[in-house]
């Protein structure tokens, strides 16, 4: 009785990787944990509307340049809220990478995408990124590591986020040559130069990576393995560390990053090492998307400041003196947020600026 | 309701689902009927777009596909429309225009109902109600509150917490929403103890069919004269949509104490449940998982429960502090006398959660262990269990088809989950057969093909075997007072031979009444 009937069905290659769609079974568990369908009621912007897209795609009974299909692998924010409610264990994630990765074809990509992909693409381009720049810079790819991931746009936005993690923990690496991670490719419709890149980055620098930001350490582990990345306050909290002695203690709240929460599944020791130098505050929806997303900012601007006025209204609410974030993405998006707002009492900062600000230390004698 | 069988277009009604046999000349009157609400639909889209605003209104046949189904996938169909009202007037303006142009509407909440309740009439749209989630009122004092149906069952518990909670906990709790828990009559853990939801809504605002609006009940618990508050509670949205819901709450009592024992076999377990209820302690939850199920759901929750097992029990205590630590040592000692192998206490509120989660999450986590299962719902007397359990294992040996079960042990109600593989033919087939096996089994033991997920589409055909055609004329004449065109969610809840591809029909109107001559009462 589906509304499928008569439609031809398409012969090229599949899209998705059956196993994946398959482990759908449409309970609609995932919905209340939806930032778009929270906000919209409506079930085609939810996970398992989403999903009945991509079977319909898959099953070819819905062309690849269907306006409501595109509109839906745009609007969703990915991320991943979906996954940790998920009782089937659906990987929404994946999914939304082998989506994109062939609905975003090159005619089909925003203009807006275009120079960024190109920046991040490759080794030498983002370095001069970092040019003129004060991020960190120790030792030369090739040796041993810890080392600390620069990452592309946060050497050029928030260079003093590596030089605070290196305050952190000095033993780490920091060689300037380094490429991009490949999260933005994988996310934005080129999957396998994002999974390159990834291999690339973990090659040039063996041992363990170190990262400062959320959505680099998902996608790194998803290629290099878990066991090969640590984002940085996982890599703080494994290790004995002295507190520093601070003044006044502050108010600080955290903004969870997404793909490190759901992802990765980090969300307890970012919360610790803030408790270490300053009095915690939980916002009230600390763990959902602040509308940042990566590329999601740029690309689709008013759905993301929308998304976003929730959780200004409890920054404000909650009179903290620091949001913290774990992710370059969301540093940019909560700083243009609450400078729109005129919040200026609030501070945005990295959660590696605050542990270094506070004298945080690892390998001193204390544990966290 | 003062409209009675005024007007009668056309023959029972349209309704949903294919098959209607060329040749059959009321079934050809019936497609005809259909293609022409069809048209008039279409026609209506207009109208609705005034009404809710055109972004609330989809029509685009992809914007549609989501809701295709609800939680049973095995019924699809596309309505004409998809509205979605952001008021109860709303709602009440687009009834009226459905009632204009004779077009069936379908009501859907969160659409993860299990027995296709909110499967869409192709010639008809969908009334979403995910944007009526507002709480409107809470009063403690009066252990009162009041909601859209929108909102979702864990927040009508979340606007009264912490000091009070909404005990019908159907396991899809944080997403299904309380229209559609009325709808349904939902139950879930709780309702050995607490009841079901019929036992906590006093009072309903209830947009019928025609646009008109009624109070059903109100405040207080009771109230003189016929109970439509008791027939509207688990009509499955046949008599019309509910879009203010006065509920009653209870105080959380003074300590819940949770702990899951885990046995050899089934049988032991089901006895252990027996002496249980025999020894007079009412467990706020007694729930049983079989080894197949527990397998599922573990890797979701992580509360450790024993895969090893071939059941385990979860049995929660509430009450004062002296009462629970009494029933416990009575309950611990009931279950080492039935052979357990292990017994586990939640040691604090989280661990509780995620015991909670596995016994929550199994039918879903299902996913994990097959790519396709059926769920049914059968009611049985308790002390059928291990006879019945034992039919299905064997149901399931001859038919080659893993079944795991899952059930709320206390009032008898019955899940197994028939899994099968979509893709390997004949496999589907099988199982719907052996899940009507299941339910025929329910029913000869003296119980009933539905616990708590309703009759949808999914069991209309069971109907027959549960009511003689003389109780089901009585429940059609019942549902024709609240909505005498049939136009509140055709095709659910009452069997007719289209369906069912039976022929004698439980309620068969007369030429006369097809013609608008005469009336039945």
């Amino acid at each position: 009785v589906s509304a499928d009937s008569g439609i031809q069905v398409r012969q090229s290659p599949p899209v998705f990787t059956p196993e994946l769609l398959d482990a759908c079974i449409s309970c609609g568990f995932c919905l209340p944990a939806c930032p778009t369908y929270v906000r919209t009621g409506q079930e085609t912007s939810s996970p398992r509307g989403r999903i009945s897209l991509m079977r319909a795609l898959e099953a070819g009974t819905l062309p690849e340049d269907d306006p409501t299909l595109h509109e839906e692998s745009s609007f969703c924010l990915g991320c991943r809220a979906c996954e940790p409610v998920c009782p089937a264990g659906v990987r929404y994630g994946a999914l939304l990478e082998e989506w994109r990765d062939r609905l975003w074809t090159r005619p089909r990509r925003s203009w807006k995408l275009r120079p960024l992909l190109w920046a991040a693409g490759s080794r030498a381009r983002v370095r001069l990124l970092g040019l003129g720049r004060r991020h960190a810079r120790r030792g030369r790819p090739g040796g041993e590591g810890p080392h600390l991931v620069l990452g592309c746009f946060e050497r050029a936005l928030y260079p003093a986020v590596s030089r605070a993690a290196r305050a952190v923990d000095p033993t780490l690496d920091a060689p300037a040559a380094q490429g991009c991670c490949g999260a933005l490719h994988v996310h934005n419709g080129e999957l396998e130069r994002g999974r390159e890149l990834a291999r690339e980055l973990g090659e040039r620098l063996p041992g363990t990576l170190v990262t400062t930001a959320g959505g680099c350490a998902a996608h790194l582990a998803a290629v290099l393995g878990r066991e090969r990345v640590r984002e940085l306050s996982e890599w703080v909290a494994e290790r004995p560390a002295a507190p520093g002695v601070g003044g006044r203690r502050l108010r600080v709240a955290l903004q969870d990053s997404c793909h490190l929460r759901n992802g990765l599944g980090v969300h307890r020791q970012p919360r610790e090492l803030i408790a270490l130098v300053a009095e915690y505050v939980e916002l009230p929806g600390a763990s959902e998307c602040c509308g940042g997303a990566g590329s999601y900012a740029v690309l689709r601007p008013e759905d993301s400041r929308r998304i976003l006025e929730d959780k200004l209204d409890a920054i404000a609410a909650a009179r903290v003196d620091v949001v913290a974030t774990v992710n370059p993405g969301c540093y940019r998006q909560l700083e243009q947020g609450l400078r729109r707002r005129g919040l200026r009492e609030v501070e945005v900062l990295h959660l590696a600026e605050l542990l270094a600000r506070s004298g945080v230390k690892v390998g001193g004698s204390g544990v966290v | 309701v003062e409209e009675h069988v005024a007007h009668r277009p056309g023959a029972a009604g349209p309704t949903a689902g294919a098959g209607a046999t060329p040749g059959d000349a009321p079934a050809h009157d019936d497609e005809a009927t259909r293609r022409a609400a069809g048209r008039r639909a279409d026609a209506l889209v207009g109208r609705l777009e005034e009404i809710c605003g055109a972004p609330h209104v989809y029509t685009h046949p992809h914007q549609l596909r989501t809701y295709e189904s609800d939680g049973l996938l095995q019924h699809r169909a596309s309505p004409r429309a998809v509205v979605l009202p952001g008021s109860a007037a709303q709602v009440r303006e687009v009834l009226r225009a459905c009632h204009a142009e004779r077009v069936p509407f379908v009501a859907r909440g969160a659409g993860s109902g299990l027995s296709g309740g909110a499967l869409p009439v192709e010639e008809g749209i969908v009334i979403g109600l995910s944007r009526l989630r507002r709480v409107l009122a809470v009063d403690l004092d009066n252990r009162r509150v009041v909601v859209e149906p929108g909102v979702t069952n864990v927040e009508v518990s979340r606007a009264v917490g912490p000091s009070h909670f909404f005990p019908p906990d159907p396991s899809s709790q944080i997403v299904c929403s309380i229209g559609g828990n009325v709808a349904e009559n939902s139950g879930g853990a709780h309702c050995f103890k607490y009841g079901f939801t019929t036992n906590y809504v006093t009072g309903l605002e209830v947009v019928l069919a025609d646009g008109e609006v009624v109070q059903l009940g109100g405040e207080e618990l009771d109230r003189p004269g016929y109970d439509l508050l008791g027939a509207f509670v688990g009509s499955e949205g046949t008599l019309g949509v509910a879009t203010r819901i006065t509920l009653r709450v209870c105080p959380v009592p003074e300590q819940r104490r949770v702990l899951v024992a885990f046995f050899q076999t089934t049988e032991a377990a089901g006895a252990t449940v027996s002496d249980v209820v025999d020894c007079g302690i009412v467990p706020a939850a007694i729930e049983m998982m079989d080894q197949l199920a527990i397998e599922a759901a573990e890797p979701m929750a992580n509360a450790g429960f024993r895969t090893d097992a071939g059941a385990a029990l979860l049995i929660e205590l509430d009450g004062s502090g002296a009462e629970v630590a009494a029933r416990f040592d009575e309950l611990t000692s009931l279950c080492e006398r039935n052979g357990s192998l292990e017994i586990r206490v939640a040691a604090d509120e989280a661990e509780a959660e995620r015991f909670w989660r596995t016994r929550k999450a199994a039918f879903p986590a299902m996913g994990r262990i097959s790519p396709h299962y059926f769920v049914q719902d059968g009611v049985l007397p308790r002390t059928k269990l291990a006879g019945v359990l034992q039919r299905i294992e064997e149901l399931g040996r001859e038919h080659g088809l893993r079944i795991a079960n899952v059930f709320h042990a206390g009032d008898g109600n019955l899940h197994p989950l028939v899994c099968y593989d979509g893709d390997k033919p004949g496999d589907a087939e099988r199982a719907e057969e052996v899940s009507g096996l299941i339910l025929a089994a329910c029913v000869e033991a003296g119980g009933s093909i539905t616990g708590e997920h309703g009759v949808g589409v999914d069991k209309v055909c069971s109907m027959p075997k549960m009511f003689a055609p003389d109780d089901l004329a009585a429940f059609e004449r019942l549902r024709r007072a609240f909505d005498p065109e049939g136009l509140a969610n055709p095709g659910k809840v009452m069997p007719t031979p289209r369906l069912c591809g039976e022929v004698p029909g439980p309620y068969r109107q007369h030429p006369l009444e097809r013609a608008g001559l005469a009336e039945r009462f």
